[in-house]
């Protein structure tokens, strides 16, 4: 027995070794840390083999993970450790954390040198990457908040398509129009609208309705929900729910996730990113397409961005960078892109056949290009994840709890309801903000 | 003697709370996405990757937590009072205390991008409530033959194996499925410590495969039974065990 449990753990040690061994020589190639579902990465793996056939002699070692949630907990504990990958991709919102500790390098100046040009890419993605004039990381897409619609169920309800300027007011109708109780039994099956209360899908309301969720999105010092033109918006938001019943209720709401909800044609329209459009295309039995942000006051809409990442402890730092224009240069934006999740934030890739396929739903792909000179951003200070995280919590138990006095409520008064919302998240992301400007806390 | 009705009730009750998703995901799936989720995601390999860390990492936790929890059972009363404080105090630490210090700490040994860190629990037992499960049963071994066996001359290794072991089978066999269940079903460890695609773990792919949209359930369920179907073949062939405390060979 002894015997047996020594030989036991002589072949873990063993193994483990030579697993230790095979991964330090790993270790020499360039490492890339992404985020995706399969299809994603194996779009990754693809331009990883690319990159490797066009740059002899220069190995890739492609991490792949899961959720964005998931990549952010693999990224945060690597470089607790001082460790982590040489490139990574990160979101805009979330790359604050890293830049402000000092984690990142610029790419600008290198990528510079390699032939990249700012201007071959949309100003709002390559902003959203800026810190203090340089440009941190490298913008991969951009895409922006649109609604998805359900074309058959706009025909059978006789509701005209949205247009490509419609109104609040137009989609507010459309969503009246399409809440049905189908099968008259008494309960609604058929909603109008899904709408995650979540802030970076409410803020385009805010935005467009002429308030601001900051009071300056590049170094914020605290929250404007609570002045009269966000207060307007966040009032006709919590009436799509309170007042009109024309998105799901709570139950109905953690019952069912809305992409799913909108791809069995439980509801019409779904406020979604350009990442739902290919969970929709392997639905071939479901006639959709994609409109304009609904307008307010005037268009706008939310920045959703990632880039690459270059991280300053990179071991190969010029094989990283080769990587790094490489991914962000034609071929590699067009490989990503046929995947169809992504809005190209190269300008050639996003105006070609590779995006604006024709023969690929949505026909109208064009609207996502349209929204691009109206987005606007939300902060990309280290802070901001978990404003937003606490901010969302708000959101929903506010825009999901029962209203006072029901039918009551003016919606264009904003109502008290969305103050005292508006109150609770100022208060809720002060400290954050505050903690921000402690000069300590810079880097 | 016959169990109490409540127990045989709340069995059932567990039973079927358990099976009852394992048929969903049956009824879910159809033939071809078995073929689609292999397509998918490097699930035979993940299979593979999952079955070998608990083929190593499964017998050894046993062995420690067994041997540690005989010991405990004969150490003297004072020192077994501290070291089960010990046991409770640490398997009352949540793991989100630990996961940075313990990245850190195999990152400071170049342990990270191999399994070791998956394995490294298994050197302390996999969990303390092994341990204390494995001492409930072991110290109730009669200590007259454990001292009749000393007398004899044999070694601590080999009364706990010729002796202990056999007459806590049923104990040893519920911490071997508790074992098993764990390495096989672990998500963040490999999340955090593994890197390259070919070295991932099964319930990794299942994520992956989740992330392929709201539509695509019968791929979901597909790749959720061929996953769940391992662990449930050798728990299920362990149930045997559970009995038949004295039964030697």
């Amino acid at each position: 027995m002894i015997r047996l449990l020594t030989l036991a753990v002589c072949f873990c040690v063993v193994l483990a070794a030579a697993c230790g061994r095979e991964d330090r020589a790993a270790n020499r190639a360039v490492s890339l840390q992404v985020f995706g579902d399969p299809a994603e990465i194996a779009a990754y793996r693809e331009l990883v083999a690319a990159f490797e056939a066009e740059h002899p002699g220069q190995r890739v070692s492609l991490i792949p993970v899961g959720k964005q949630s998931d990549h952010m907990a693999k990224l945060s504990a690597a470089y607790a450790s001082g460790s982590g990958p040489d490139v990574f991709v990160l979101n805009f919102r979330r790359f604050g954390q890293f830049a402000e500790r000092g984690a990142l390098e610029a790419v600008g100046p290198a990528l510079a040198s390699r032939g990249y040009a700012e201007q071959d890419y949309y100003e709002p993605a390559i902003e959203a990457f800026r810190m203090n004039g340089a440009l941190m990381c490298a913008p991969q897409n951009v895409s922006s908040l649109v609604v998805y619609y359900n074309r058959a169920l706009f025909r059978q309800f006789e509701v005209p398509y949205p247009s490509p300027n419609w109104t609040f007011f137009e989609f507010f109708n459309a969503a009246r129009k399409l809440t049905r109780d189908t099968d008259r039994d008494g309960a609604i099956d058929l909603y109008g609208v899904a709408l995650e209360p979540l802030l970076i899908r409410i803020a385009p309301f805010i935005w467009s309705a002429g308030g601001d969720i900051v009071n300056d999105v590049t170094r914020p010092t605290m929250l404007t929900l609570d002045r009269p033109d966000a207060l307007r918006a966040l009032g006709l938001v919590r009436s799509l729910n309170s007042l009109q019943g024309v998105v799901p209720p709570l139950a109905a709401h953690q019952a069912e996730d809305e992409d799913s909800r909108f791809a069995r044609g439980g509801v019409a329209m779904l406020f979604q990113s350009r990442r739902f459009t290919t969970t929709l295309r392997a639905r071939k039995d479901l006639d959709w397409d994609v409109a304009p942000f609904p307008v307010l006051r005037k268009s706008e809409s939310a920045l959703h961005a990632d880039g690459y990442c270059l991280s300053k402890n990179a071991g190969n730092r010029e094989a990283a960078l080769d990587l790094i224009s490489f991914a962000v240069g034609d071929k590699g934006q067009s490989i990503l892109a046929r995947t169809g999740r992504l809005v190209p934030a190269r300008k050639s890739i996003a105006n070609s056949p590779v995006f604006l396929d024709p023969t690929q739903a949505p026909a109208s792909a064009q609207v996502f290009l349209d929204a691009i000179p109206h987005l606007r951003r939300t902060p990309n200070i280290a802070a901001w994840h978990e404003i937003e995280t606490r901010a969302d919590t708000i959101l929903e138990e506010w825009f999901f709890e029962p209203p006072v006095g029901a039918g009551m409520v003016d919606p264009d008064a904003g109502g008290g309801e969305g103050l005292s919302a508006a109150i609770q998240l100022r208060d809720a992301a002060q400290p954050l903000l505050l903690r921000q400007l402690k000069p300590d806390t810079q880097p | 003697m016959a169990a109490p009705q409540p127990a045989v009730a709340g069995s059932v009750l567990a039973a079927a709370l358990f099976a009852l998703p394992v048929a969903l995901m049956l009824v879910q799936s159809t033939p071809s996405a078995y073929a689609q989720a292999f397509a998918a995601v490097p699930l035979a390999r993940a299979l593979l990757n999952s079955a070998w860390i608990c083929a190593a990492g499964v017998p050894l936790a046993l062995a420690v937590a067994s041997t540690a929890a005989f010991g405990l059972a004969q150490a003297a009363p004072a020192v077994r009072g501290r070291l089960l404080l010990a046991l409770l105090l640490s398997s009352s630490i949540p793991l989100t205390a630990v996961l940075v210090p313990r990245f850190v700490l195999f990152d400071a040994i170049g342990a990270v991008g191999t399994p070791v860190p998956l394995l490294a629990p298994a050197l302390i037992g996999g969990t303390p409530l092994s341990c204390l499960l494995l001492f409930a049963a072991l110290r109730r071994v009669p200590r007259d033959q454990i001292d009749a066996a000393r007398m004899e001359g044999l070694g601590w290794l080999a009364i706990w194996w010729h002796i202990a072991v056999p007459q806590t089978r049923p104990t040893h066999a519920a911490v071997l499925m508790l074992s098993l269940v764990g390495f096989w079903g672990a998500f963040l460890e490999p999340l955090l410590y593994l890197h390259q695609e070919h070295e991932l773990t099964a319930p990794l792919m299942l994520h992956a495969v989740s992330l392929l949209g709201s539509t695509q359930w019968p791929l979901l369920m597909a790749t959720a039974f061929t996953i769940t179907l391992p662990a449930v073949l050798i728990v299920g062939a362990l149930t045997s065990f559970l009995h038949h405390p004295f039964k030697t060979r």
